[in-house]
């Protein structure tokens, strides 16, 4: 756990302990004292806001480096630094007032490698004004929206006629899609790859 | 009404030429230029002829140490001193008539009265009174029988010059009006920006306090983990001095600046080996930084040159610190293909949300960003030192300001118009007296050469080349002087030197001052040569080349002068905008501030030091924790949806344990209270049905079917308005 609170960071611990599935390694308040302090993890539950000004999408890439998974929790601030951690390589983002048990949850399904995606997130990506620009289909675009609007898996399924599995299905696009959109594509032949990978061109054929 | 710095300025400083001018005629007349058959003037005339045209000179001198009101009454006091001297010789002369001779020079040399008439009251009035002057010159010259070639000539070569006195004046005066109106202008626009910015950094503070350690307090307190309460207690006791003490100035160890300089280089470095970084720190410059705001200065500059490699991949970047006597500016900046600030919607939060947002949310700390399409991007960071004096606008920011010499056009059309015309009518009139008709006409050729050469438009500046022909015509015009008859070398005053150093004061205030003073010193140097040459006298070469070469010269010193002139008045408008801007982000930022002390304190004071207290909870307070961590998540992420009656709904919602989210997911889009009304009383109609679990209450994005959506785990609707 990284959080320059101690408090929430003992908090988290007793959740995680109450799971015999799961295992509390150590807490420290920043990423590097993570890497110095704390022994390896499977996952890192990152705070969005760090004190010591670091950023969140850069403390993300240095855990990933690191080899540990990353759900992050937020206070709920603004949209922006949640579609900016939404842009790394993060399983979730859970809000800390969320009720225990969900993320309880959360955090196992991210222990288990599976993402989670919650209305903060869904909301956050559903107002950037990128999003339109992505190649996401209308079905697509209308699972993140009711998303966002605070239903669940089981309900966003049953309004749109399709199973749980598939509603999932478009929710890992959907994450796909926005981490790619904001790749940086240094030259022109990565700029031609992003294209052929998200869509905007046609692949190479053969002959 | 008081005038403006940059107006005040200018006026002094053409009081200033006025004054060295007049001198130089005084000395001029007094030694070198004889009278061959003066006219019999009493002693106290001559006294008082002497004392007023010193009268502007003195009036020059002093005009620099004092204010705008004692100018105004010494530009007017030069002006009667220089309308004295003919005023009183024509009430001599027709008091005491019959006397017969040439008049003084001095009553016709000066231009001081043109020039004083300009500043004081404008063209118009300068234009009146010249002709008044002259007229009544010419006037008094006959009565004497003085109305002689010589005596035309002269007066004309003064009208010329004292028509290009008064388009300069009015001209560079309406400039530093300009310069003025501009600075109240941008005074009031950088006081609105500054208070606004200042506003929104203290609400970033404020949020940013609320959500690292107000949230966390409450929240824990909420959950009721008794193995938690020292740590709640602890984080409350926190929590409750950041907010009070969240109109005090930050306090933080400080880092050198050749610390944060390291930290800089190794941000450009971890993000491209291809960024450039550099610092450029001038001498007395602070010597460090507050730990708050360099954190912020770094983590901004980092997001800065991230966002120029994501939107600017392959362009040149650089990240320069400024270290400054008041401050540190921290610029970066790229050379790519920039972006329309203002098509970015204030959804999108990435500039203001990261960069402005995290800088301005440190006491003392601003940010801005310049860019455009195709314009590259820009990004300055800045600490200002709070115990120093605003200034640093003046080393990097670039604050335009009309520059006098390019606001001539009219003026310099009409100017020319007239000159041209004076000389044309000299030269037909020196055509028919000279023995040598042709040299007048090749005069008149060579003075249209040199403003054809020129270009007749007035607000570009001639290139080289053509700025040379037109120099190396008006040479030629000058030099004819030393060609005709030596025994008529006064009998023309000169005028093709004169009209040769008219047209290079044009070319002066064109933008061409070197080469206009190389015509000019080349010109009079090769005419008082080739005079000599041909036998006249040093006593005749110096007084009729001493007013062209007075003209050309100190009409190049003046052009010079003034475009200085120009960029101090612009550097003062820069620190006047930087200094009020800085007031009043202050005083913006304190009151903004306080007030939100003030909320937050009535809001969460109280239960802060209740947790603080360390005294366990009763149940009925956990609740309160809940309630009151709702309602600040609701303020920020919710905004327009904190209102009545859904703030009551929310808070009856969170005590049936129902967990509650608010989103305003149209932060830019203006919906008006009547329809927010609507949508909080359908929202709290909704929220009321639910029992238990989670509901989210949304404002839509625009371009949605409903304008607000509700859902629960059971049931989920759209307001459609």
């Amino acid at each position: 756990m990284v959080d320059d609170h101690a408090v929430i960071a003992m908090a988290v611990r007793g959740l995680v302990e109450s799971e015999p599935a799961l295992a509390f390694v150590g807490h420290a308040e920043t990423v590097s004292e993570l890497f110095r302090k704390v022994g390896p993890a499977d996952l890192v539950i990152l705070d969005l806001r760090l004190r010591d000004g670091s950023e969140a999408v850069r403390n993300v890439e240095r855990i990933r480096a690191w080899g540990a998974q990353v759900v992050v929790l937020t206070s709920g601030e603004d949209p922006y630094l949640i579609r900016e951690v939404s842009r790394a390589d993060v399983l979730g983002i859970v809000r800390k007032s969320a009720p225990p048990a969900t993320i309880l949850g959360a955090i196992a399904a991210a222990a288990r490698g599976d993402s989670i995606a919650t209305a903060e997130w869904a909301a956050a990506l559903d107002t950037d004004p990128d999003i339109g620009s992505a190649p996401l289909t209308a079905r697509e675009r209308e699972v993140l929206a009711l998303y966002a609007s605070g239903l669940g898996a089981k309900q966003v399924a049953s309004r749109l006629g399709l199973s749980e599995n598939t509603i999932d299905d478009h929710l890992r696009r959907i994450r796909a899609v926005y981490h790619a959109i904001h790749r940086p594509a240094n030259t022109k032949v990565e700029l031609y790859q992003r294209g052929v990978e998200d869509g905007f061109l046609p692949g190479p054929t053969a002959g | 009404m008081s005038i403006g710095r940059s107006e005040l300025w200018i006026r002094r400083a053409l009081l200033g030429a006025v004054g060295a001018l007049d001198l130089a005629a005084i000395i001029a007349t007094q030694t070198v230029v004889g009278r061959i058959d003066p006219l019999a003037l009493p002693t106290w005339y001559r006294i008082l002829l002497v004392g007023c045209y010193i009268v502007p000179a003195v009036v020059a001198v002093i005009a620099q140490f004092v204010g705008d009101r004692a100018v105004r009454a010494l530009t007017i006091t030069a002006f009667v001193a220089s309308v004295v001297p003919v005023s009183v010789l024509a009430v001599v002369l027709v008091a005491d008539p019959g006397r017969m001779g040439q008049l003084p020079w001095m009553v016709s040399a000066s231009t001081s009265a043109a020039a004083t008439a300009a500043i004081a009251w404008g063209a118009r009035t300068a234009w009146i009174a010249t002709g008044a002057l002259t007229a009544l010159i010419w006037t008094l010259s006959a009565l004497v029988g003085d109305l002689i070639p010589n005596r035309v000539a002269n007066d004309t070569q003064v009208l010329i010059i004292s028509i290009a006195i008064i388009a300069l004046s009015g001209a560079l005066i309406r400039s530093g009006r300009a310069i003025d109106e501009a600075t109240v202008s941008a005074l009031a626009a950088a006081e609105r920006r500054a208070a606004a910015q200042a506003r929104q950094a203290a609400a970033e503070r404020a949020r940013a306090i609320v959500h690292d350690d107000v949230l966390a307090a409450l929240l824990l307190a909420a959950r009721g983990i008794p193995q938690l309460d020292r740590l709640v207690s602890e984080q409350a006791a926190i929590a409750a001095e950041r907010v009070r003490t969240l109109a005090e100035p930050e306090r933080s160890a400080d880092v050198r600046l050749v610390d944060l300089a390291d930290r800089l280089r190794e941000v450009a470095r971890a993000e491209s080996p291809a960024v450039a970084f550099s610092t450029r720190v001038v001498r007395g410059a602070v010597g460090a930084v507050p730990a708050a705001a360099a954190i912020a200065l770094v983590a901004a500059a980092r997001q800065a040159l991230a966002n120029s490699a994501r939107h600017a991949p392959g362009s040149q970047t650089s990240l320069i610190l400024f270290g400054m006597r008041d401050g540190v500016r921290v610029v970066a900046a790229d050379d790519g293909p920039g972006f329309d600030i203002a098509s970015i919607g204030s959804d999108r939060l990435g500039v203001t949300g990261t960069i402005l947002g995290r800088v301005r949310a440190v006491a003392d700390c601003e940010a801005d960003i310049r860019t455009g399409p195709g314009a590259g991007t820009s990004v300055t960071l800045a600490w200002r030192d709070p115990q120093q004096p605003g200034g640093a606008a003046e080393e990097l920011e670039a604050v335009t300001a009309p520059t006098p010499v390019r606001a001539l056009s009219s003026d310099m059309r009409t100017a020319l118009l007239i000159g041209i015309l004076a000389e044309l009518a000299l030269a037909v009139y020196s055509a028919t007296v000279v023995a040598y008709p042709l040299v007048p006409i090749a005069g008149i050729l060579a003075i249209g050469a040199s403003l054809a050469a020129m270009g007749w438009r007035p607000l570009r500046v001639p290139s080289t080349g053509r700025a040379l022909w037109a120099a190396a015509f008006a040479v030629v015009a000058c030099v004819l002087i030393a060609v005709g008859d030596p025994t008529e070398y006064r009998l023309v005053i000169g005028w093709y030197a004169n009209a040769g150093a008219f047209v290079m004061v044009v070319l002066a205030m064109r933008g061409r001052p070197f080469i206009a003073l190389g015509g000019v010193a080349v010109g009079i140097g090769l005419a008082a040569a080739a005079s000599a040459a041909q036998g006249v006298s040093a006593v005749d070469i110096v007084s009729v080349l001493a007013r062209p070469a007075i003209i050309g010269v100190g009409a190049v010193v003046v052009v010079l002068g003034l475009a200085a002139l120009g960029r101090r008045a612009a550097r003062i408008r820069a620190e006047e905008v930087e200094a009020a801007r800085a007031d009043a982000w202050r005083g913006a930022e304190r009151a903004e501030l306080l007030e939100r002390v003030g909320r937050l304190d009535a809001l969460i004071g109280h239960t802060l030091d209740r947790l603080a207290s360390g005294e366990p909870l009763s149940a009925e307070e956990r609740q309160e924790c809940v309630l009151l961590e709702g309602a600040l998540r609701d303020l920020y992420r919710g905004a327009r949806l904190s209102r009545e009656p859904l703030i009551g709904a929310t808070r009856r919602a969170r005590s049936r344990g129902v967990d509650v989210v608010l989103f305003d997911d149209a932060p830019g889009e203006p919906i008006g209270d009547a329809e927010l009304d609507e949508i909080a009383v359908w929202m709290s109609d909704f929220l009321d049905g639910v029992p238990s679990g989670g509901f989210t209450g949304r404002i839509l994005p625009s371009h949605r079917p409903g304008r607000a959506s509700a859902a629960s785990e059971d049931a989920a609707t759209l307001f459609r308005g």
